[in-house]
């Protein structure tokens, strides 16, 4: 990978050159030069980027927010060769990480670039952390998997492309506890393509109950992951996987090689932002997932169903939750018993034509097996399944996120509250709290 | 609700700045923009066009700054609290969010940020905007 280096002057052109491979360094010698290329920058490109001040500081600092936003994993470097130039934390405002004054910081200059480009500073910035049973021993892998070891942060191949996943290696990880292997980012929708997949077709020499069986190992992990209390992971690492489930879930219904992902469509089909979109994008992400894992033959259904359920919402306080309060004024009341009706509504006002089973899973999302529920009071079987997997997924999104002044709940702490009010069939309770056992 | 006919002014000194949160904008489905280099010039263009409906301007431009813009806004009877505003920032130090939240900003994103960043935060000021006509 090369070090994008805007230079002007000799001093810092000569001093790249020494220290660097004639190959290694893309240089920029005009600001015309960087305009006309910075569309097509981004992160994976460089190992590092260089700024030199000497043109300018408005220059430079355009450069500087403008790779931060197109290349964020990428360091970034500013050189001033004049004192005057030397506007330390402006320059690491606007994006650098870090600023040197020539002469006296050549040596540290050299360093930082020197680190940027070590085999491990670029390995943290280009591997993606996948979950192994997502893996299925005897498949063909398109993409390479590999070890991360902590201690001396290296990555050791663990599979290779285009080869098999034997037995022997899956059984490796169980018995090692190996719970996460990393692809090189540029893979990562490689590996959306092979998980979707492998959820789609199973093994076609498996049964029906094992292939049942399969999906729900596969979703289990992933869920185990996503709400493990325990981890010391942050917060980010949470985000992370939710657009990892999110990219799966995207790749298993709109297929293989597409640009913009499934959310990012319905979202610009139904134009503009008027909707809560993560809590959108997460209930149907959820929804698709306990539909693959509950064995649902509508899981493209559930993700539009889940998308579009809350969009008359949209001006709803979330603090509200989703259960009726009898404190609520009249008009409260109103807006929220009538929301699924609205939010069919306001797809239809979009020319949005949704499957006919969407648009029951919304009307009946917050009809309850008991009978209890809105609009309709319907119970039991007369309401969907996919409409209690949708109730499940808002519901369970609701109670496991953190919300002002309460702790979130974990994943059978949830179910135990859904379990409680009646909304969902114990079969399918049942078969909800399975996914959340342990193994 | 921001309809995707929503006019948006884009106020940044930076062109490449404007181009990117124009391409997130785009990605959300908006179509219509104007752009302003600066304060000033974005005082003239939203003087010329008051059907714009959301304004995303940078806090540091020369002339007049994204602040001082949002404090003339919030303090003309024709604007008034009713046109949403949106900083764009790399500030996210708690006195100047302070001091933009005073003087009426409806939501601030710090560079670098993602479409869906931007999606999340429109969201957020949409809402709040609904809440208020309600």
């Amino acid at each position: 990978m090369k070090v994008l280096a805007i230079a002007f002057s000799e001093e810092l052109k000569s001093l790249l050159s020494s220290a660097l491979k004639g190959d290694a360094i893309h240089w920029i010698a005009t600001k015309d030069q960087f305009f006309s290329e910075v569309d097509n920058y981004n992160d994976g490109m460089f190992s590092a980027v260089v700024c030199e001040l000497s043109e300018g500081p408005e220059f430079a600092l355009e450069v500087g927010q403008v790779m931060r936003s197109l290349c964020p994993q990428t360091p970034s470097f500013a050189c001033a060769l004049d004192k005057k130039e030397f506007a330390a934390k402006t320059i690491r405002k606007n994006g650098y990480s870090d600023v040197f004054l020539f002469p006296i910081d050549k040596g540290s200059f050299l360093e930082a670039i020197a680190s940027a480009m070590t085999p491990e500073a670029l390995a943290k910035r280009s591997y993606k952390r996948i979950m192994s049973p997502d893996l299925q021993a005897k498949s063909k892998l398109s993409f390479t998997t590999y070890v991360h070891l902590p201690l001396n942060n290296k990555y050791l191949v663990f599979a290779n492309k285009d080869e098999e996943f034997t037995d022997k290696k899956a059984e490796k990880l169980t018995k090692f506890q190996v719970g996460s292997l990393y692809v090189d980012q540029k893979d990562s929708n490689r590996f959306y393509e092979y998980v979707a997949e492998q959820m789609k077709s199973a093994d076609n020499s498996l049964s029906e109950t094992e292939r049942g069986e399969k999906l729900k190992s596969s979703i289990r992990s992933m869920f185990n992951e996503l709400f493990d209390q325990n981890s010391e992971e942050s917060f980010d690492h949470g985000k992370e996987l939710m657009e990892s489930c999110r990219g799966l879930v995207s790749t298993y219904i709109v297929g293989p090689g597409q640009k913009t992902d499934f959310h990012t469509r319905l979202l610009r089909t139904i134009g503009g932002v008027g909707m809560d979109y993560s809590h959108s994008a997460d209930v149907s992400t959820l929804a698709a997932l306990f539909g693959i894992a509950l064995g649902s033959k509508k899981v493209e259904e559930l993700a539009i169903a889940g998308f579009f359920h809350d969009v008359a919402l949209a001006s709803f306080p979330v603090e509200y939750g989703y259960e009726i309060n009898p404190q609520w004024d009249e008009a409260i009341k109103k807006t929220f018993l009538d929301h699924p009706q609205q939010s069919l509504n306001i797809v239809k006002t979009k020319k949005m034509i949704l499957p006919p089973e969407a648009e029951k899973m919304i009307f009946q999302h917050h009809e309850k097996f008991d009978g209890k529920g809105f609009p309709k009071g319907q119970a039991g079987d007369r309401i969907l399944l996919e409409a209690q997997i949708l109730s499940l997924a808002d519901q369970f999104h609701y109670l496991t996120v953190a919300r002002p002044g309460q702790a979130r709940m974990s994943p059978l702490e949830a179910l135990e509250v859904i379990g409680k009010n009646g909304s969902l069939g114990p079969a399918l309770l049942n078969q909800a709290r399975s996914l959340f056992n342990k193994k | 609700m921001f309809a995707p006919t929503t006019k948006i002014l884009i106020a940044d000194d930076m062109t490449t700045m404007r181009k990117i949160v124009m391409k997130a904008c785009k990605e959300l489905g908006f179509a219509a923009f104007f752009e302003a280099a600066d304060g000033q010039i974005a005082w003239q263009v939203l003087n010329e066009n008051p059907d714009i409906g959301l304004v995303i301007s940078d806090w540091n431009m020369p002339n007049c700054s994204g602040l001082d813009l949002l404090k003339r806004v919030r303090a003309d009877g024709r604007f008034k609290s009713t046109l949403p505003f949106m900083l764009v920032t790399a500030e996210n130090e708690a006195a100047q969010v302070a001091e933009a939240i005073k003087a009426g900003v409806d939501g601030y994103v710090v560079k670098p940020f993602a479409a869906n960043a931007l999606a999340a935060k429109l969201g957020e000021i949409h809402k709040k905007y609904n809440k208020k006509a309600a």
